[in-house]
């Protein structure tokens, strides 16, 4: 056989491969992207703020990349999934900052090639501007519903003890710092104790088990997160001090709702977290299109007792 | 003159000489791109159906069917970590982390109608179970596409479930016996369309806990894999079946 003949046979069977193998490399046709990373994912405000951020991505014909650290201090793991999404071409990103702090530069990242970022939960760990903004819940309104309802069903001279509070959620500090103030205008109660937190709901109970076991003439708990809400359940159980101690929680875990008819807490703020994740996929979606990323936003936040829960017909 | 004629003579003999040569060349040059072409087509038919063929093996819905893995040997190579912590003891499967979400995932993602069945054992009050129909797993709680079907202890049901990187409960059944940590309970997920059969029985035990359930939705192919919540946990005796339909 001639060169040529041989040529015309590799030709043919290069042709004949790539006609057959064609189909598997045509790129597919995929939406542009908006990642959200929270602190972690599968919680009940996660999911519900999921569930507003998916709604407005479609709304806009984008899709949502969604993932988050299995646990909510695992910074490296949250950095790592920023890198990820800035590497595939995110279009914009909302996040809630698993510690702040430790993520200034990463967020920098983004901001500086101008990809807009929502800070979700807390306020951002930098200067809003004109690539970075936030949502987050009105932390002094959960503070004075909290205080107020304490106020409501405490007697007079109570000891107040305050857990949960985590320098890596800064949310945790500022709802502590408001509800003495707001219970420091009234002398009927006392604060006693702030306890620190953790996002170990096991390593929760034992902080709340120390107050507990410090303080045996405690009136009420205000636990400033959900874990610390879990742990406190946990520790007030495991003391059987279910019908002495007031725990008002802030939140919704897991199993809040139904702790709250089984009487294990008082009650719980809740923000509308997915009017959150809605209202930060909006803004961000907004600035792609060309819009202005609008100042700091506030959600809403309301009280669940079991009273609420009953006449609402909540969930 | 004469010499000029004579050699006009010859030139023609030689021209009518030449056209049969010339016309026999050309004959042969069409013939050889003709050899070319036909070889060309030969080559690139032969290749194609070939190529489809490899491609159709590959991506066939039985490749590798049935699957076992009873974890007598350490090797575990096939199988692909997503978070947890994972070794081969004993002939089992055991992830001692108690990480919210960690998968291992194993088989073809061209895998469709088919019963996948194992021993599983909880190591804490989390849940734990089998995925399958699994495709773009990642590190993370809900962070995969496919069915997950398993043991809970914080409510004691058999909980089931699509995850398209959120959760989606479909159902959770109150088992008709406890969750015991430790203990070796056997789940069979049957996958046909989205119609899912599920079956629970603690070993040594004959109560059952059967769903059957018509999803809306579901992802139509995939892997299969070992998950759990929350709470560490021991998986042997995996298998995996072609399931025969009536379809």
């Amino acid at each position: 056989m001639s060169s040529r003949s041989w040529i015309s046979l590799v030709l043919g069977a290069i042709s004949g491969l790539a006609l057959a193998v064609f189909p598997a490399f045509q790129p597919r046709s995929r939406l542009p992207e908006i990642a959200f990373i929270p602190r972690t994912s599968g919680t009940l405000p996660t999911e519900a703020m999921h569930r507003g951020a998916n709604r407005a991505a479609r709304e806009a014909g984008f899709r949502l990349y969604w993932n988050a650290p299995t646990r909510e201090d695992d910074v490296d793991r949250q950095m790592r999934l920023m890198s990820k999404a800035l590497h595939d071409g995110a279009r914009g990103l909302i996040m809630a900052p698993t510690n702040g702090s430790a993520l200034i530069s990463k967020i920098n990242e983004f901001v500086t090639r101008q990809i807009p970022v929502v800070v979700v939960q807390v306020d951002t760990p930098i200067p809003a501007g004109p690539f970075i903004t936030s949502v987050a819940p009105d932390q002094s309104e959960v503070s004075r519903l909290a205080a107020e309802r304490m106020l409501g069903v405490l007697d007079s001279g109570a000891a107040v003890a305050i857990v949960g509070l985590d320098r890596a959620a800064p949310e945790t500090l500022q709802r502590a710092r408001d509800f003495v103030k707001e219970i420091s205008r009234q002398t009927a109660v006392k604060i006693v104790a702030q306890q620190h937190g953790t996002s170990f709901v096991a390593e929760a109970e034992q902080n709340v088990g120390e107050v507990l076991d410090r303080f045996p003439h405690l009136g009420a708990l205000f636990a400033v997160s959900a874990t610390a809400t879990e742990g406190a359940i946990l520790a007030i159980q495991r003391r059987g001090l279910g019908n002495r101690i007031v725990l008002v929680g802030c939140d919704d875990y897991l199993s809040s709702l139904s702790d709250l008819r089984a009487r294990k807490l008082d009650s719980v703020v809740i923000p509308d977290n997915e009017q959150m994740g809605y209202l930060a996929a909006k803004s961000l979606l907004d600035e792609i299109h060309g819009r202005t990323l609008p100042r700091p936003q506030r959600i809403g936040v309301r009280l669940v007792t079991r009273d609420s829960l009953e006449a609402q017909g909540t969930r | 003159m004469k010499g000029t004629t004579g050699s006009t003579e010859a030139g023609a003999n030689i021209a009518t000489q030449q056209r049969p040569r010339e016309n026999s060349q050309q004959k042969s040059a069409i013939s050889r791109i003709g050899w070319d072409v036909l070889l060309f087509i030969l080559a690139a038919t032969g290749c194609f159906f070939l190529s489809t063929g490899v491609v159709h093996v590959l991506d066939s819905p039985d490749r590798g069917l049935p699957y076992r893995d009873h974890f007598v040997s350490g090797d575990n190579a096939e199988w692909s970590a997503y978070g947890g912590n994972w070794r081969v003891q004993s002939g089992a499967m055991v992830n001692e982390s108690n990480e919210r979400g960690a998968k291992l995932v194993t088989g073809s993602a061209y895998w469709q109608d088919y019963t996948i069945q194992a021993d599983v054992a909880l190591r804490s009050l989390g849940d734990a179970g089998l995925i399958a129909r699994v495709s773009d797993p990642e590190q993370g709680v809900d962070a995969y596409s496919g069915i997950y079907a398993g043991l809970r202890v914080r409510d004691e049901a058999l909980v089931l479930g699509v995850a398209d990187h959120d959760w989606q409960e479909a159902v959770a059944k109150p088992l008709s016996f406890q969750i015991v940590p430790n203990s070796w309970y056997h789940i069979r997920v049957q996958l046909e369309g989205c119609k899912v059969n599920v079956l629970v029985n603690r070993e040594g035990f004959t109560e059952l806990t059967k769903l059957d359930l018509a999803l809306d939705s579901c992802p139509v192919r995939g892997k299969i894999g070992l998950r759990s919540y929350d709470s560490g946990g021991m998986w042997r005796n995996v298998e995996v079946t072609k399931l025969v339909t009536s379809r």
